[in-house]
């Protein structure tokens, strides 16, 4: 049985304006978060996530309701006890001038060192330990200012495990970086729940990746309602298309991907073979058609084939067949067709 | 992009660490420049008196000239200490608000503290009654206490008001306008007390504006010397504190930090600092902005621990500079000090921040 170390009851979260009027987020929020589980908190803009996040960090206090940390009420401790408990990772980037990566990481230390922010060996250790867990030890004796947006959110994860937290809260870690930067990210996330037995709570958008990695999911959508489960429970119960559908785009449960919807479907029969057929179908699909594995023989059919070591494409249509050398011109071709269906016909 | 630790380049130059033994080097030189820009600025003036007279005098031994000891002893040693507290404790408040407000540009007088005091000294100067010939004369030595108690009770307002504001205002931007709005109200109170009033108490204004360290006896020091000390002690307690606050006030708060309790030091000290240094002395431009700027660039570090003790000496070598600067060599005629530390610190600021590699800025 693993550990709770946040649990939250009948919790209100929104802001307190001047006033009786409150605005409230989101309400009877009962979540909690395991030790060495990796929970991601997905939503559209404007959900209510960061405040969400916010609240669960003691960074404002909950309309009503309580959270429970490590078996104390949140609003009853100490600044220094909570913050050797959560540590955090906020979207908003940092403006330190002349900082180095590892003074930048030994801030993490705050909480445990004394009034003059003397280094103890166990802290030093403690930061170096925090800088391989995050990967960040390569940065070491580098102005953090010099940085790319990847090796930066590197180091503010590497800041925040030096503070040996039970729990680790990032708001949108992945938001500035690249595609192999996000899944270096999340990756690293996992394994810091899996392998060192962190509470690890993230907001993304790369759901994707989030329902690769992620133990356990916050669904919350505009209303400020959690759905929660495991990724491929909520995929299952339909609870994504249900977050996220809005006109024009889909959450599709076949492949776990938005799909945009597009309002004009014509029929394209397609044969081939391999990674060609693959690729072709994704082209074919992004226009707008639908793609068939065998249909009536007035619909076009396009046949992906290798010819001479070449791939080419031959497109049958109205009877005539006419070869093409990319995708790009197969397409342009379809499409043309399709915005002008008469002259298709003519032709 | 991330990339794998093998293909970093680990030079020695990139690891290279802010070393206290660096630091300690660089904290000797400047103690070491500190105590001759003291002794040049004991021995420099109308009259010059040689090096090794000062360090006699200064250790208590009786030479062949005791004029020289009273010059040394009664004024020259007031305006020096003068510059010392001064120098330092505006520079330690401007460090305390470019980080306070994480903006470059934050000087001591940011929070309006001494646009208070100048309201209170030109309602003191300039809306005098008929009383004012006899006030006027005092004035013009600059060392009435009572030009001084008036810009403290202004100073005092602001803070008050900056405080009580504080309180109920999350962002701290919020206060840097606040001080901005003040700023300018004052300024218009003062044109018009300027507007209606005569020239002779124009004139003594004016004087007060351009700042001095030689208005200053020992009677006023006793009074002054203990509060910019406190100032500065509270000021320099807050390194640790102050290195969060660089992060923004949420990992701060994250970190543990007590934001309104350190909120509140931060104001203190700093409006200790500004309000004391400008009720004795008029308010001293630009010493404030500009030496956390050497500092960070001289140490090459925003780390608070190291920049404290350093902008404290620099504060003070620039300041005792300065005052050595006024004195126009070979002439009796002393310049004001507001017009030294803009005319001669700005290029240096700015050779300063120009030498950087290209793109890396000015930040805190």
């Amino acid at each position: 049985m693993k550990t709770k170390v946040l649990t939250t009851s009948n919790l209100s979260i929104g802001y307190r304006l001047s006033g009786q009027k409150n605005r409230l987020v989101a309400s009877g929020l009962e979540l909690s978060l395991n030790e060495g589980e990796l929970v991601c908190l997905i939503g559209p803009n404007g959900a209510g996530k960061t405040t969400l996040l916010r609240t669960l960090a003691a960074l404002q206090k909950p309309l009503d309701g309580q959270v429970e940390l490590a078996g104390k009420i949140l609003g009853q401790m100490q600044e220094k006890e909570i913050a050797k408990t959560i540590s955090l990772v906020l979207t908003e980037p940092i403006a330190v001038g002349q900082m180095r990566v590892e003074e930048l990481v030994g801030m993490g230390r705050f909480p445990f060192t004394n009034f003059f922010d003397n280094h103890k060996p166990s802290d030093e250790r403690a930061v170096m330990d925090a800088m391989r867990s995050a990967d960040a030890k390569n940065l070491v004796g580098r102005y953090f200012t010099q940085l790319s947006d990847g090796e930066r959110q590197h180091v503010m994860v590497a800041r925040a495990l030096a503070q040996e937290p039970k729990l680790l809260i990032l708001d949108e870690p992945t938001a500035f970086l690249d595609l192999p930067g996000r899944v270096k990210m999340m990756l690293m996330l996992q394994k810091l729940a899996h392998q060192e037995g962190k509470a690890v709570l993230c907001s993304t958008h790369d759901l994707d990746l989030a329902l690769q990695v992620a133990d356990w999911v916050w669904l919350m959508d505009r209303s400020g309602s959690i759905s929660q489960g495991s990724p491929e429970d909520l995929v299952l119960r339909g609870e994504f298309g249900k977050t996220f559908n809005r006109q024009g785009v889909e959450f599709d449960a076949a492949s776990g991907k938005f799909k945009t919807e597009t309002e004009n479907h014509q029929k394209v029969i397609l044969h081939g073979i391999g990674i060609e057929k693959f690729w072709t179908m994704r082209a074919l699909i992004r226009v707008g058609f639908d793609v068939l594995e065998e249909g009536e023989s007035n619909l076009p059919l396009v046949e992906a084939m290798m010819e001479n070591g070449k791939t080419s494409w031959r497109l049958k249509r109205n009877g005539g067949v006419i070869s093409h050398a990319s995708i790009y011109s197969l397409v342009y071709a379809l499409s043309e067709d399709k915005l002008n269906p008469t002259s298709g016909k003519a032709a | 992009m991330i990339k794998p630790s093998n293909q970093v380049n680990v030079s020695a130059e990139t690891v290279r660490e802010v070393k206290p033994r660096l630091f300690l080097v660089w904290m000797a030189i400047l103690l070491f420049v500190f105590v001759l820009v003291f002794i040049l600025d004991l021995s420099y003036g109308s009259l010059k008196i040689p090096a090794s007279y000062i360090i006699r005098i200064l250790s208590g031994v009786q030479t062949d000239k005791p004029i020289w000891h009273e010059i040394v002893l009664n004024i020259r040693l007031t305006k020096a200490i003068t510059a010392v507290l001064v120098g330092s404790g505006l520079a330690i408040a401007g460090l305390l608000m470019q980080t306070f407000f994480r903006n470059p540009l934050a000087d001591p007088f940011i929070l309006g503290i001494n646009s208070g005091a100048s309201l209170g000294v030109a309602l003191a100067i300039l809306s005098l009654g008929a009383a004012g010939s006899l006030f006027l004369t005092q004035i013009n030595t600059l060392g009435d206490l009572g030009v001084a108690a008036a810009a403290i009770l202004g100073a005092a307002l602001v803070f008050g008001l900056v405080l009580l504001v504080s309180r109920s205002v999350k962002s701290s931007n919020t206060l840097l306008i606040l001080g901005l709005m003040f700023g300018s109200a004052t300024s218009a109170l003062v044109s018009l007390l300027i507007y209606f009033s005569i020239p002779e108490r124009i004139q003594a204004y004016m004087i007060w504006t351009y700042g001095s360290f030689g208005g200053v006896t020992w009677n006023q020091l006793k009074v002054m010397a203990p509060v910019m000390l406190v100032g500065i002690a509270i000021s320099s307690l807050l390194g640790k504190s102050l290195n969060a606050l660089l992060l923004g006030e949420d990992y701060a708060r994250s970190l543990g930090l007590n934001i309104g309790r350190i909120r509140f030091l931060i104001l203190l000290g700093a409006s200790i600092l500004a309000g004391t240094a400008t009720a004795f002395c008029g308010p001293i431009g630009f010493l404030g902005v500009a030496i956390p700027h050497i500092a960070r660039n001289l140490l090459r570090t925003s780390n608070h621990k190291f920049l404290l003790p350093a902008v404290l000496i620099l504060g003070a070598i620039a300041a005792l500079l300065a005052d050595v600067l006024t004195q126009l060599p070979g002439t009796a005629f002393i310049l004001p000090i507001n017009v030294i530390t803009s005319l001669f610190g700005a290029p240096f600021v700015l050779w300063i921040i120009l030498r950087r590699k290209a793109g890396s800025g000015v930040s805190v």
